[in-house]
């Protein structure tokens, strides 16, 4: 787990430059882009999700 | 009845084993951070969702006519005002079948912008700030910003402006 936890606060910063990013665009008007963040952010949390899972597996099978 | 407050807050506080803290500690993280992931994907959908509304009004906004088939000389360019009053733009007439319309605020300090022939650039006559007729993008100056294009429609009596387009708009004649 402490590999997952290094791991998880670079998928957490990933997840807020893209947030930050996308609310700038949305707030210069930009409003044509906004579904590529949305799909970088989903696909962001599936990463993240199959980090957990694995992580959580690896643990498991520790114990 | 202060003892069972005690044993309660201490049971609340310290409510895993000793010697596994550590490890639950990040486990507990690993999930927050999941749980925040999530949660910032979900927030993003109201920008979403309200920026495919703006972008849906914007396409139904009036279209106008900025100038006839055959109007324009080639070289030649024209001032209309589009969406607004307040919003000055220019129609330039690149080659027979190419036209580039730009809003003509100058991103630097809103001066109006013109179309210089001899040079074949959009200038700002007030800091020499030009920009490239081609995409609007700054070639020189203090400008910090391309110059926004308008989207271009041709049809049997005209060229109509339909909308603002944040990159490159081509207008060709067809």
């Amino acid at each position: 787990m402490r590999m997952a936890w290094w791991l998880f606060i670079a998928l957490l910063s990933v997840q807020i430059i893209l947030l930050q990013y996308m609310v700038e665009h949305y707030l210069a008007g930009h409003h044509e882009g906004m579904w590529y963040y949305v799909a970088a952010l989903g696909f962001m949390l599936v990463v993240s999700w199959a980090s957990y899972w694995w992580f959580r597996k690896l643990d498991d099978i520790r114990e | 009845m202060w003892s069972r407050l005690e044993k309660y807050l201490r049971d609340i506080t310290f409510n895993i084993r000793r010697e596994r803290e550590i490890d639950l500690n990040r486990r507990g993280f690993v999930a927050s951070s999941l749980a925040l992931v999530g949660l910032m994907f979900v927030s993003s959908f109201p920008f979403a969702a309200r920026a495919g509304r703006l972008t849906e009004e914007e396409a139904e906004r009036e279209t106008l006519r900025i100038a006839g088939p055959n109007e324009l000389g080639v070289g030649e360019s024209k001032v209309f005002a589009y969406p607004d009053e307040d919003s000055p733009a220019l129609l330039v007439r690149l080659s027979e079948k190419e036209y580039r319309s730009y809003n003509i605020k100058c991103t630097h300090l809103q001066c109006p912008v013109y179309w210089d022939r001899g040079s074949g650039r959009l200038a700002c006559p007030c800091h020499n700030g030009y920009f490239s007729v081609e995409d609007g993008s700054v070639l020189a100056g203090p400008p910090p910003r391309a110059l926004p294009s308008i989207r271009l429609a041709f049809r049997g009596d005209g060229i109509y402006a339909v909308g603002i387009g944040g990159g490159v708009i081509k207008g060709d004649q067809h």
